[in-house]
């Protein structure tokens, strides 16, 4: 089996944690434990690879070869095993549901998260696999500076303090109001981005008078945003225009940096979901590129039809583009009734 | 006696507003979790008496070879546990054949 970075950073980070936990009260010791993770569709494309009714489909074929959408899955795959993990081992002082439990979950995912990626990320994949929708600040990446290596002396010490700490983030609860949704629409563009955040970083670096102009002002639209979709005193009026002035900054970013957060075929597709009576507008999520567009629409089964026959008509012309079944939603990490397991938990 | 099966689930996520800005403490991003979901189980795995194991077995039942072992202990000097992946079907045999080494 191939080496999956992410679980083995998962394990290592958790159970030196969970052991030195376990080592203050007597006769309790790491057990051998069989973790078991079910992905839902909307991972994997929809190909001839998957197959099963039911809520998780089966595959026939690897993980590291099944087709997978733009979502990703890192962050919720580190956050569910590390809860796991804690509720299993833990079972009487781990408790997800209060805001001590939150905090371990959350420090101890993103360290690991952080490990298996090989650098400190922002940390907003984490922190919404833990917390849910929300407006996220990061925490300083400083915090992390001193932690030793797995196995190196001190290790053990230092990252029990880090988990039982305050971070400096900032995480700040965010709903959308009743009848609006987010949906994912997968876009099969058989371009790769990589390295995007690098040469986004470099263009900003060697540029910074403009850069600045330009974060800045889109700082100040993505507050208008936050406002206007904001559940208690939003509203929808202004949605679609500040989302196209969203749009226009990052137009200009990609050009200027020529990193292509919003590339022509994006543009394009995102013009003419945004034309769909109900729908307010839609981004090219994240840090941008080729493989996914979020929409702003209507919560409507009929303006959702109509955004399928928008996404059926760009796929005869351009590329392949369709609405997946996903959609925003406000929880985080969860105790699960294990019943949904029934018939997957074999030896 | 034995733990009983306990179950977490993740939300996936969209950064709605705020990529690149994110990176920067001085800005922040619009984060939805989404109701597409990763759920992990996690159970004790039964031994006879006095046999102790110190593995991990990790599924992913939804594909074919999607199973990891992991062995792990305790390292000095407070350094942790430390993990490591085990050959996962049992018994695996290398052979070298000796064309090998005529290449």
């Amino acid at each position: 089996m191939k080496p999956n970075p992410f679980v083995e950073a998962t394990l290592t980070y958790c159970l030196t944690y969970i052991n030195k936990c376990l080592h203050l009260r007597p006769r309790h010791s790491l057990t051998a434990a069989h973790l078991t993770i079910l992905a839902d569709n909307d991972y994997y494309s929809n190909d001839p690879t998957k197959s099963g009714k039911g809520r998780f489909a089966s595959f026939h074929t690897t993980i590291s070869k099944a087709p997978k959408t733009g979502l990703g899955s890192s962050a919720a795959l580190v956050t569910s095993l590390t809860g796991a993990l804690l509720a299993h081992y833990l079972a009487d002082s781990f408790d997800l549901s209060s805001a001590d439990g939150r905090r371990t979950l959350h420090n101890l995912a993103q360290i690991a998260h952080g490990a298996a990626q090989g650098k400190v990320g922002s940390g907003f994949d984490v922190a919404a696999a833990v917390y849910g929708s929300c407006i996220y600040r990061r925490f300083s990446a400083e915090m992390l500076a001193d932690l030793p290596e797995p196995g190196a002396a001190g290790f053990t010490a230092r990252l029990e303090t880090l988990v039982n700490t305050d971070w400096d983030g900032r995480i700040k609860d965010f709903a959308l109001p009743e009848g609006v949704a987010v949906r994912m629409v997968d876009v099969h563009s058989g371009t790769q981005t990589v390295g995007m955040a690098k040469g986004m970083l470099e263009w900003r670096r060697k540029n910074p008078v403009r850069a600045t102009e330009l974060w800045w002002g889109l700082h100040g639209l993505n507050i208008f945003l936050e406002q206007q979709l904001r559940t208690v005193g939003g509203s929808l009026e202004h949605v679609a225009e500040t989302i196209a002035r969203c749009r226009a900054v990052i137009r200009v970013m990609s050009k200027e940096s020529g990193v292509p957060v919003e590339p022509p075929l994006q543009t394009e597709l995102l013009d003419r979901i945004s034309a769909v009576q109900g729908v307010y507008g839609g981004v090219v999520p994240g840090a941008g590129g080729f493989d996914a567009a979020a929409i702003v629409m209507q919560d409507d089964e009929s303006v959702l039809e109509e955004v399928r026959k928008c996404c059926e008509s760009f796929s005869k012309t351009h590329v392949k583009v369709n609405v997946m079944r996903v959609k925003g939603e406000m929880e985080g990490a969860r105790m699960e009734d294990v019943a949904m397991f029934d018939a997957w938990l074999t030896n | 006696m034995g733990s009983p099966t306990v179950a977490v689930s993740a939300p996936g996520k969209v950064l709605l507003a705020g990529g690149y800005l994110v990176l920067d403490r001085a800005h922040h991003g619009l984060v939805l979790g989404l109701n597409a979901r990763i759920n992990v189980a996690a159970r004790r795995i039964t031994t006879s008496p006095g046999v102790q194991l110190t593995e991990i077995i990790v599924s992913s039942p939804q594909f074919h070879q999607g199973q990891w072992r992991y062995g792990f202990h305790l390292a000095g000097d407070d350094g942790g546990i430390t993990v490591t992946q085990l050959r996962w079907s049992g018994i695996v045999l290398t052979i070298c054949p000796f064309r090998d080494t005529k290449q």
